[in-house]
């Protein structure tokens, strides 16, 4: 029988009958109402009030330098520093070395149970920089442009702060392109930029990233901080090992090298047994487990090279020895021969799950490894505002994680019960802290990308889980993550677990009666 | 007898493998005229570096070494890279390094600095210069800037990612035992676990006729498995690694052929856009 107890949704105090937002609600409201979704309001508990405050109080008495580094692309097992968590064999952190992450991770705060808002570059990213789902940024394909309405982080911080913003690396949430200029419209508002990249390879952009971004930290000077995004591009250029370079060129069908033991086992769902949903599909291009084993081995030479990067932007953090919140975290997972996928953009652990560390020596508890807390990458909005002593831009759907990671903190009587995520457009996940219920919408009406149609020259909106032209596709997942990690047995068909996917969709529905669709795109 | 790869088709072996980057531009290339050319002297080479693309290959900088050797044994090093970036910026990476005459070209002393800029001679764009100092000894590899000097324990044999470059070019063109080391990456990181070996040769044809070229493959932590190739004369002439080739533009001042981008097969969007390639 399923675990019953995770299945009373706690109230939350945003909820309204309508699921709309009054444009007339006060600032606190609105903050009340971003941080409530998804859980319990955290502002409304003493213990995170008083935390807050405290909190609060040391970040306006002294704001600190912000930095955050992403990679694309790196499933959260791929550092070796979480192999006691992820023990099973065929977890990444058994086959490689990442002494930079194993040390950032050491020195800070990870989540284990940290989630992408969407397994895409582009959707990922325009929630990481606005703190909105992928519906309402707009951006729920690559190559969109956020909402105009919606202000980026560096926007905000401009508006609302006295830090200064410089972007240096992949941005790609927003318009056809991976690397902002200086000036004109491929910069990114509200940011000052440190050009580099140029190729949209990471072994070709990334030593531009980390040397330019050590650079700034080693060099600065200024009287006001910074908040500093150093965008790596690897593991990404995995991409291109199966599906673009002429089928094969980068992932041998034999053991060439002569690797040996030192190619990657076949993880544990390489086979699995089940339907899955509309639009999902194995990769077929690999024709030996010898060319999966090898595209996996790559990819964690890759991973390898990003931690270089990162040590090197870390290095520089240290010797400066400045009051400094270091957030690292990937826009992403990889599917790596799971569920016998490649790159991302699935409804599974592999593509959905990213590493999640937060680091300050002055500021952050050290060295914990939070399986407890389940967190997306909407959050690091909220929370970097908090260290910046500033609010969160209105009807933010994330929560400020600082009452748990810092010190000061007393941490949360309560917190949020699930995680939503869309994928490929029209696939939604629920994750619960034991399961994790997958379905896709069908769209029947003159389905034009993003999600906006002409009906009678008017533009139509679409607006998830409303509205007759909305139905769901067939074969939805359900995983029991806490006794099914690998996610090989799907229950979804399972009469006895009804009650479970009937809580999962609520969740859904409530969820996506909040949400605001996008309208306003910039496109370039 | 040297197998001839005359159709990239059949490829299935290491050095064929490797040589998949370089389909397409094999039929424009041309290297640059030999002159005098001695491994163990002077000597300056300059690199075209591109990135693989879909369908093809595109140009995206160089780099320049300059071999200098010292009397009092050893030799100097200078690395000039150019990676061209975006609105009209390039990553500048400059560097000299003081080398042993070793298999590996260890290096012992360097210099370098790192800076965005239009030109080389352009101040750094928004604080992104910095020049620091590397060397090795006693056992460890000392990274210095303004500030402290980072130490990091370096055993055993090491070499560097750029002094490789002039290492493979003084190593025998046959199977000797497989060289353990740990590189030094980007100048300041050391990856251990690293193995190089001499693998084997191929006759490949370029437009101005066939070089027989031989291969050295290099393995180990944070690298995609890279190949180097170097021609009869020891001359290297081109470096496959994952997306990445380098292959040899000028000599001693004398230039070769090496196109902007080449394209390997028919297909849709060869190049990307802007020099995004697509996603």
């Amino acid at each position: 029988m399923p675990n019953n107890k995770s299945l009373s949704p706690q109230k939350t105090s945003s909820d309204t009958p309508s699921g709309q937002v009054d444009s007339s609600i006060s600032r606190r409201s609105f903050i009340k109402a971003g941080a409530a979704i998804g859980g319990v309001s955290m502002l409304d508990h003493p213990s995170v009030a008083s935390a807050l405050t405290k909190a609060g109080n040391t970040a306006r008495a002294k704001k600190p330098n912000i930095i955050i580094i992403i990679s694309d692309q790196l499933n959260i097992d791929a550092i070796a520093h979480y192999k006691d968590h992820y023990r099973d064999p065929a977890y990444g952190g058994h086959w490689l070395k990442t002494p930079h992450l194993d040390r950032l991770a050491q020195e800070g705060y990870s989540f284990i149970e940290s989630h992408t808002p969407d397994p895409l570059c582009s959707p990922s990213r325009s929630c990481m920089f606005t703190g909105r789902m992928a519906i309402e940024t707009g951006v729920v394909q690559l190559n969109i442009g956020i909402d105009k309405h919606i202000p980026n982080m560096g926007q905000w911080f401009e508006q609302h702060s006295d830090y200064r913003r410089v972007y240096c690396g992949k941005w790609h949430a927003g318009g056809h392109w991976n690397y902002p200029d200086v000036s004109g419209p491929r910069k990114i508002p509200g940011f000052e930029t440190l050009p580099v990249g140029g190729s949209g390879m990471g072994i070709y952009a990334d030593p531009q990233v980390s040397n330019s971004s050590a650079s700034y930290i080693a060099n600065d000077h200024g009287k006001t901080p910074y908040l500093l995004v150093a965008s790596l591009m690897n593991p990404h250029d995995i991409c291109y090992w199966a599906t673009n370079l002429d089928g094969k060129r980068c992932t041998p069908e034999k053991d060439i090298y002569h690797l040996g033991e030192k190619l990657p086992i076949l993880p544990p769902n390489f086979h699995y047994h089940f339907k899955e949903p509309y639009g999902e599909h194995r990769y077929t291009g690999f024709h030996s487990h010898t060319q999966w084993r090898n595209y996996t081995y790559d990819y964690y030479r890759m991973v390898e090279d990003i931690d270089e990067h990162v040590g090197r932007i870390m290095s520089a953090v240290r010797e400066r020895n400045d009051d400094t919140v270091v957030i690292f975290t990937s826009d992403h997972g990889e599917g790596l021969g799971r569920h016998q996928r490649i790159e991302k953009w699935h409804p599974y652990q592999s593509s959905v799950k990213v590493p999640f560390i937060v680091w300050s020596p002055n500021r952050v508890k050290p060295g914990v490894l939070d399986t407890e807390h389940m967190i997306t990458n909407v959050d690091i909005m909220p929370t970097v505002c908090n260290y910046a002593g500033i609010e969160p831009p209105p009807l933010y759907r994330g929560l400020n994680l600082r009452p748990i990671v810092d010190k000061l903190g007393e941490g949360v009587q309560t917190w949020r019960d699930n995680v939503y995520s869309n994928w490929q457009v029209t696939g939604r996940n629920i994750r619960t802290k034991r399961y994790k219920w997958a379905m896709r919408y069908q769209y029947s009406g003159n389905f034009k990308k993003p999600f906006v149609r002409k009906s009678d020259g008017e533009h139509t909106q679409f607006i998830p889980g409303h509205g007759e032209d909305f139905a769901e596709y067939p074969n939805q997942l359900l995983f029991d993550l806490e006794n099914d990690p690998w996610e090989l047995n799907n229950l979804a068909d399972d009469p006895q677990y009804a009650s479970v996917i009937k809580h999962h969709r609520e969740i859904l529905r409530d969820w996506e009666a909040k949400l605001i669709p996008g309208v306003n795109y910039d496109r370039n | 007898m040297a197998a001839i790869i005359n159709d990239f088709a059949f490829l299935s072996e290491v050095s064929d493998f490797s040589l998949r980057g370089l389909k397409g531009l094999t039929t424009e290339y041309v290297p640059p005229p030999l002159g005098k050319f001695h491994p163990e002297g002077s000597w300056s080479q300059s690199y075209a570096m591109y990135v693989l693309i879909p369908h093809g290959a595109r140009r995206v900088g160089e780099f320049t070494l300059v071999r200098k050797p010292k009397a009092a044994g050893g030799f100097t090093l200078d690395v000039h890279t150019r990676r061209l970036s975006v609105s009209g910026y390039s990553h500048f990476q400059r560097a000299e390094i003081h080398c042993k005459s070793d298999a590996l070209a260890s290096p012992v002393s360097w210099l370098f600095d790192t800076k965005l800029a239009k030109k080389p001679t352009d101040p750094p764009y928004l604080q992104s210069g910095r020049r620091r100092t590397g060397a090795v000894r006693d056992g460890a590899l000392f990274i210095r800037d303004n500030i402290r000097t980072a130490r990091t324990p370096l055993e055993g044999a090491y070499g560097n990612e750029w002094t490789m470059l002039e290492a493979v070019q003084r190593l025998p063109r046959e199977k000797t035992p497989t060289m353990h080391y740990t590189l030094i990456d980007e100048y300041d990181t050391p990856q251990p676990e690293h193995t190089l070996e001499y693998r084997d040769q191929v006759t490949v044809p370029l437009k101005g006729g066939h070089v027989d070229l031989h291969s050295y493959c290099d393995i180990g932590r944070a690298v995609i498995p890279t190949t180097y190739w170097v021609d009869d004369h020891n001359r290297l002439l081109f470096v496959c690694t994952g997306l990445q080739v380098y292959a040899l533009n000028i000599a001693n001042g004398k230039t070769g052929i090496c196109p902007p981008h080449y394209i390997s097969s028919v297909g849709p969007n060869p190049i990307g856009r802007d020099g995004n390639a697509k996603q």
